[in-house]
Formats: structure tokens, C-alpha cells, sequence
């Protein structure tokens, strides 16, 4: 029960967030929102790791140095994202984003890029991701 | 519309590429030197991609409201939030949940035009989509739980 909640609020917390940052970017522009949630997060994380005396970075170079950049991707992420939630607002953004994710990262499985296990989709898993294409399908329309 | 809905779509593909690459960072380092290392190239790249397209205007921002200077914090609460989900109930069961839940909350935000959003009405179609939406997404991830779940660590950190 007590783990239902917590996912339940992390959901929650994910709609402010993407909601926060329209709104943000609506005042201030989509870029200049990016970079400023970007940074007070970044100024935060750091503040742990520093607090932590957690020294796990120097084992960074075992990290290909395209990997490490991977952070640059959420300036697109989030610069699309705002203007996504300012032109249809919450609900269509979110579902669109879900969808999107799911049928990267099977995509991703399937091809073998990184590395991942890819599995064999069930039948009822195929039939889950027709139902949520009709899903967005409705949302939309 | 269109724009909006495909600007969705593709930063939903670049959310999966980003968790890849966060998890091979994260296989290194620490969680919390991940999410550093992750939020400080998301600074790097806004700024400096903001900077370039808009010149000096890019810093003509006026005087923010106090709030502005900690929305980035909810990211704290996102995390929090998942870890401890997954942790009590598996990835596979969180991750729907957490998936199901930010929908809903979307749609009920939307309808009551909180937050900003310009009110969008409920209408019984939108309704059946999100029920349609939310089993699909239960079928998927349940039903698949022999499949590895590469997209449980952090699909949060991207969003800053």
C-alpha cells in the first residue's frame, strides 16, 4: 500500500514538474526554463555528492565519453516538452511522451543497441501497446 | 497541434536514449554523482544552446518570481518518490503506476485549468481514452516482467 502511494506522488510530482516548467517557460522562454530548472537541480545534486564525500566520480573515465554527454539530450528534451504542454496542455503531452518512451526503448531492446536483453513481446503485451495508441488516439481527436 | 504533439514524441524517443546512456553511466559512478553528472550537461547544453540561438536576449529575463529558483527541486521529490516505489513494489508495478498516475493527474489539471494550463474540459471521450490508456500501459509492463526493465533507473533525472 504504502509503495502505491509513493508511486502515486511520483507521478504527481512528474505533472508539476512538466506543468512548473511551462509555465516558467511561458514567462521567461523555453531555453532560459531549461537551463534554469537544469542548473538549481545540478546546484542541488552537486550539494549531495559534496555532502555525501562521495568520490565515486573518479571511476568516470570508465564511462565511454559520448555516454557522460547524455545529460545534453534534456535541453531538447525540455525545450519540446514546454512548448508540447503550451500548446495542448497537460494530458495529450503526457500521453504522447509515455508512448514515445515505451516504443523507444523496445525499439532499442529489439535492435540491441547498448547492449540490452532484448526479450520476445508477449501477445498481450502487443495488445497493451495497441490499446494505448487508441488511448492517445481518443485524447487527441 | 501537430507541432506540440510531435515535439512530445520525440522527447519521449530522447528520454529512452537518455535513460541508456544515464544507465551506463550510473553502472560507474554513484546515483547521485549520475544524477550530477546527468543535470550538469542538461545545464551546459540549455545555456550554452539558448545563448546561441538568442544572443544577448537570452539573458533578458526581467525579475523572476522567488519560485522560479526552486522548481528544479521537485526533481528531488520525483526521485524520492520512484526509488522508494520501486524498491516496495518492484519496477515493473511502480513504473506503471508512476506512469498511470502522471497521466491522471494531467487530464484532472487540465480539466480544472490549474497551474496556468488553459482549461481543457473532460469530455467522455477523453475519459475512455485514459482508461484505455492506463490498461494498455498495465497490460504492457505487467504482463512483460520477464523482460528486462532498462527503463527503471532514472527516466527522472532527464527531466530536471
Amino acid at each position: 500500500m504504502k509503495g502505491i502511494i509513493y508511486a502515486c506522488l511520483a507521478g504527481a510530482f512528474l505533472t508539476l514538474q512538466g506543468t512548473a516548467n511551462a509555465a516558467i517557460g511561458d514567462e521567461i522562454g523555453a531555453w532560459q526554463a531549461a537551463a534554469l530548472t537544469q542548473g538549481t537541480g545540478f546546484a542541488a545534486a552537486l550539494l549531495i555528492v559534496l555532502l555525501l564525500g562521495d568520490k565515486s566520480w573518479r571511476n568516470l573515465n570508465q564511462v565511454k565519453p559520448i555516454y557522460r554527454l547524455g545529460g545534453g539530450f534534456a535541453a531538447f528534451i525540455l525545450f519540446s516538452n514546454i512548448t508540447a504542454y503550451n500548446q495542448n496542455g497537460a494530458a495529450l503531452t503526457v500521453a504522447s511522451l509515455l508512448i514515445a518512451q515505451m516504443i523507444a526503448t523496445l525499439t532499442m531492446e529489439k535492435a540491441g543497441w547498448f547492449g540490452t536483453a532484448t526479450g520476445r513481446l508477449r501477445k498481450s503485451q502487443w495488445a497493451g501497446l495497441a490499446l494505448m495508441v487508441i488511448g492517445i488516439l481518443c485524447l487527441t481527436l | 497541434m501537430i507541432v506540440g504533439i510531435v515535439m512530445a514524441l520525440a522527447a519521449g524517443c530522447l528520454i529512452s536514449v537518455q535513460t541508456m546512456f544515464n544507465n551506463k553511466v550510473s553502472a560507474a559512478v554513484s546515483s547521485h554523482t549520475t544524477t550530477a553528472l546527468v543535470l550538469g550537461m542538461g545545464l551546459i547544453a540549455s545555456f550554452g544552446i539558448g545563448w546561441l540561438m538568442e544572443g544577448s536576449s537570452f539573458f533578458a529575463t526581467g525579475t523572476m518570481p522567488l519560485w522560479y529558483w526552486f522548481s528544479g527541486l521537485l526533481g528531488i521529490g520525483v526521485v524520492t518518490f520512484v526509488v522508494n516505489g520501486v524498491k516496495q513494489l518492484g519496477a515493473s508495478y511502480a513504473i506503471s503506476i508512476v506512469m498511470a498516475s502522471q497521466l491522471l493527474c494531467a487530464l484532472w489539471w487540465d480539466s480544472m485549468g490549474w497551474f496556468g494550463l488553459k482549461q481543457v474540459p473532460l469530455t467522455p471521450q477523453k475519459a475512455v481514452g485514459a482508461v484505455l490508456l492506463i490498461i494498455g500501459l498495465v497490460l504492457y509492463k505487467v504482463t512483460g516482467k520477464t523482460r528486462k526493465q532498462v527503463n527503471q533507473g532514472k527516466p527522472v533525472a532527464a527531466r530536471g
